[in-house]
């Protein structure tokens, strides 16, 4: 569990740094906010609110620390990640948090806000004694970051007015441009394109390449569609042709008792866990929680990718496109789909694609409205729906290999209520 | 050293050799076999636990072998000629019917025909008389009869409606997927369950199937009670979803009891198959 | 009599339209919605940012700053360099400008094809004050948020 974002601020309009993910200080800034949480969920909080953007706009820009989650993670979830044993459950989960230690306008205790799917929490907190994130800590990393070229410095929807259509805690560089640095993303297909194999070294090979081993349990056959398949009395994999793998449980789920949400995410995770592992091709890509959803006596999680662009650039997520599955309409909209119940997993979905950055940088400038302008020309359907923008982001577009090796360049994505849409970066 | 010498002791020292060689290599092959000792004491345990067996237990213990089909389809007008004759009414894609009979066909390589009248009539229920007509049926249809072989004959505890059932066989080994089953009736034939997929090759896996008597021991104790009259291995391929065509498949060992129960074991994994 | 009356009612509905057509041709015009600057504002840095959303499709906005010494308004050119600039099919912009210090007066205008002749206007003060306090950068948030419309100012 670990934030998609984390901004350094220094007040309302001014500077907002993006902390790289993966950085040490990244990792820093994410093991102090842990310790404040732990402090601060063992009461309830000082004030509960229904959830007002721009109230939530503002406390983005005015505290310090600022920590994003692509979705809402249930409180279970997060009491055992951050080791919580008795807390008062107040917070159904964490979607943001903004934290302000030794806050001058409540007694100097820090102050965390959290923000769930419905409501603003306030916690004033005086039980932590801890230096974690303290004034001498952001000086030190604001300090090492005000001159990088690579790290980002955005400003925060609500300092565009409050009357502005924009979601208000959107970061972005709203008015002057942003010089960043991307590199390209080569994309490997799993396997072999070249449809159903007949011989039994080749359903070995692409078992090694799958599992890691070969595994004399699993025969091989195929399906109709031209994809390989694994099957073992209780489960199946198989594997199609667009790189997507598909593992299903196919034997008795047993006796059925109530799915806590805990349970089945140890078990999903312990899933993906092992197959990065066993697989080489999960290599160095990092996973953000992305979607909960309650099926009938499960959980289904949806995960995403996104990959290290190196020497201290941060992540860039990856957005899949058009990844649709024999015999059925909708495309994946999340690089691993997992479902669980308290016992096993009993499917999961995942791009199998070997990716890896090519470390050679190119310098790209721009800002959000000029690429918005050029979003709505390029694009009729956008400018027709003139719908409000919900978020957007720099990602890496996958779209179904084609060819056995693909280069990626970095595009700019920008999501409403009807899907996403996205064009290339270069804004020079 | 003269040569005579040298011959002698050269010629002493390859002859022990050759005899420790020897001793190995027995011990090597005998190590692989399963002793009777084995066997004894697997029919005793079963004996503790009311599983009673009445058949040899089968020592295969080497290589497991891969069955590779080829992708089949039935010849549906051939079938539905050959048993509907004309003027039988399709009612969907895979059925069709004509009066009292119908035939339904399913994935491709399976179809079922089944009648609850009597126009399919057979002279006597005996064996040799059910087989001579399965002969005649199966040229009609285009049935591969060659490439079966009967797998039991039973009747009820009358002593009436006798079904035949056909199991595959490909080079010497049994292929329990590829089967006929035929009932029949006081009037004639009730039903025939069909299904087939042409073999194409065999080839042998770095993996060694578990002994049956392992098997029996592990396994079978669940079920007391029960009567074991035959073991025997052949292919047996899992299960997939309809999607998926099953043209590969591992070894099995076959339990089947007196009443005429099958079970089915993976061979490699030791795994009740459905 | 009906006469006078009748010469009474035409000269107020002569006045009324007169009065009124130039609150009618004014709404005629409207084509941004300026959301920052949220009116006039006090600030404690020198540069501001301006944002807007167009309502139609291609918007060409003017910045200007009042020059006390010429007695009139001049071109603003933003940090990139350009005081004029046309706005597209995103209709959003966002551009930041370097003011002086004390008050600046700004003005915003705004025009599409159509209403290019009676171009929309906008008019704010924005002080460039000193930082109140030395320093801490939580205590002139603070400032901003119980104090947006700079009330503290007007007191000293």
């Amino acid at each position: 569990m670990l934030p998609s974002r984390i901004v350094l601020s220094k007040g309302y309009d001014n500077d907002h740094l993006i902390i790289p993910n993966g950085s040490e200080e990244y990792y820093t800034l994410w093991n102090g906010a842990q310790e404040y949480l732990k402090a601060a969920l063992k009461d309830k909080p000082t004030r509960t609110e229904p959830f007002n953007e721009e109230k939530w706009g503002i406390i983005a820009a005015n505290n310090p620390y600022y920590f994003e989650f692509k979705t809402d993670i249930n409180i279970d979830i997060v009491k055992w990640v951050l080791n919580i044993k008795n807390s008062v459950d107040s917070v159904m989960g964490l979607n943001k948090v903004a934290i302000y230690p030794d806050d001058p306008e409540n007694g100097y205790s820090d102050t965390i806000y959290i923000k769930d799917s419905n409501n603003i929490y306030t916690y004033v907190v005086s039980g932590y004694g801890g230096a974690a994130l303290d004034q001498k800590e952001f000086e030190t990393v604001y300090e090492s970051h005000k001159n990088n070229f690579k790290i980002k410095n955005y400003k925060i929807a609500i300092e565009t007015g409050s009357k502005s259509l924009l979601p208000k805690d959107m970061i972005a560089p709203f008015t002057s441009n942003s010089e960043e640095e991307y590199t390209n993303l080569n994309s490997i297909s799993f396997g072999s394109l070249q449809g159903p194999t007949s011989s039994l070294a080749e359903y070995d090979a692409i078992q090694l390449e799958l599992l890691g081993e070969i595994r004399n349990d699993y025969y091989p056959d195929e399906d109709v569609y031209g994809a390989v398949v694994f099957k073992k009395s209780d489960s199946v994999y198989r594997l199609y042709k667009n790189s997507v793998i598909e593992y299903k449980y196919t034997g008795n789920q047993g006796v059925t008792e109530r799915t806590r949400i805990l349970d089945a995410y140890q078990k999903a995770v312990g899933f993906i866990m092992e197959l990065k592992a066993r697989s080489r091709h999960m290599d160095n890509i990092n996973l953000y929680l992305s979607s909960v959803k309650e099926g009938s006596n499960s959980f289904i999680f949806k995960f995403d990718y996104s990959i290290a662009d190196g020497e201290g650039h941060g992540d860039v997520p990856l957005l899949l496109k058009d990844f649709k599955l024999p015999n059925s309409e909708q495309s994946l909209d999340s690089a691993i789909t997992i479902e669980a119940t308290s016992k096993r997993v009993i499917q999961c979905r995942w791009v199998a694609l070997k990716l890896e950055v090519n470390k050679i940088f190119k310098e790209y400038t721009w800002n959000f409205p000029e690429l918005v302008d050029r979003a709505y020309s390029l694009n009729k359907e956008l400018s027709n729906a003139n719908l409000p923008i919900r978020d957007y982001g720099i990602y890496y577009v996958l779209t179904p290999p084609e060819v056995n090796s693909t280069m990626i360049t970095p595009s700019f994505v920008l999501f409403n209520n009807t899907g996403s849409y996205d064009m290339p970066l270069d804004g020079k | 050293m003269d040569w005579k010498q040298a011959k002698t002791i050269l010629i002493w020292a390859f002859i022990v050799l050759n005899l420790v060689l020897a001793v190995i290599l027995y011990q090597n092959t005998k190590g692989g076999e399963i002793s009777r000792d084995t066997i004894i004491n697997t029919q005793k345990i079963l004996e503790q636990n009311n599983v009673h067996i009445e058949c040899p237990i089968p020592k295969y213990n080497g290589k497991d072998f891969i069955l590779q089909y080829e992708e089949t389809v039935l010849d549906k007008n051939k079938i539905i000629n050959g048993l509907l004759g004309d003027n039988y009414s399709k009612i969907s894609d895979n059925i069709y019917e004509k009066g009292t009979e119908k035939i339904v066909f399913n994935s491709g390589c399976y179809f079922e025909y089944s009648d609850s009248g009597s126009n399919k009539k057979i002279y006597s229920q005996s064996k040799s008389e059910v087989e001579i007509y399965l002969k005649e049926l199966a040229k009609k249809l285009g049935i591969p009869l060659d490439e079966f072989q009967l797998d039991s004959f039973s009747s009820s505890p009358s002593g009436e409606d006798p079904k035949a059932v056909y199991k595959g066989i490909y080079k010497n080994y049994t292929v329990f997927d590829n089967y006929i089953e035929v009932e029949i009736g006081k009037a004639g034939l009730k039903s025939i369950k069909y299904q087939y997929k042409k073999p194409l090759t065999i080839s042998s896996r770095d993996i060694k199937v578990i002994p049956v008597y392992q098997i029996l021991v592990t396994k079978m104790t669940g079920y007391p009670g029960i009567d074991i009259s035959d073991v025997d291995i052949g292919f047996k391929g899992i299960k997939g979803d309809k999607d998926t065509k099953t043209l590969y498949e591992g070894l099995s060992w076959r339990i089947t009891t007196n009443q005429g129960k099958e079970f089915y074991f993976n061979a490699t994994s030791g795994e009740l198959m459905e | 009599m009906k006469s006078k009356l009748l010469t009474f009612t035409i000269i107020v509905c002569a006045m009324l339209s007169i009065f009124l057509i130039p609150v009618f041709a004014a709404d005629d015009n409207h084509v941004v919605d300026i959301s920052r600057p949220e009116g006039d504002e006090v600030v404690t840095k020198q540069v501001f940012s301006i944002f807007g959303t167009c309502i139609y499709d291609e918007t060409t906005i003017s910045f200007e700053y009042y020059d006390t010494e010429a007695g009139d308004y001049k071109p603003l050119k933003t940090t990139d360099g350009v005081s004029t600039f046309k706005v597209g099919n995103g209709k959003m912009f966002g551009k930041d400008i370097r003011l002086k210090k004390g008050p600046n007066d700004i003005k915003i205008t705004a025009y599409t094809k159509e209403t290019k002749n009676s171009p929309e206007e906008f008019y704010y003060t924005i002080t460039f004050g000193e930082a109140k306090k030395s320093g801490d950068w939580f205590e002139k948030a603070i400032d901003w948020i119980t104090n947006p419309g700079g009330e503290k100012d007007k007191k000293d």
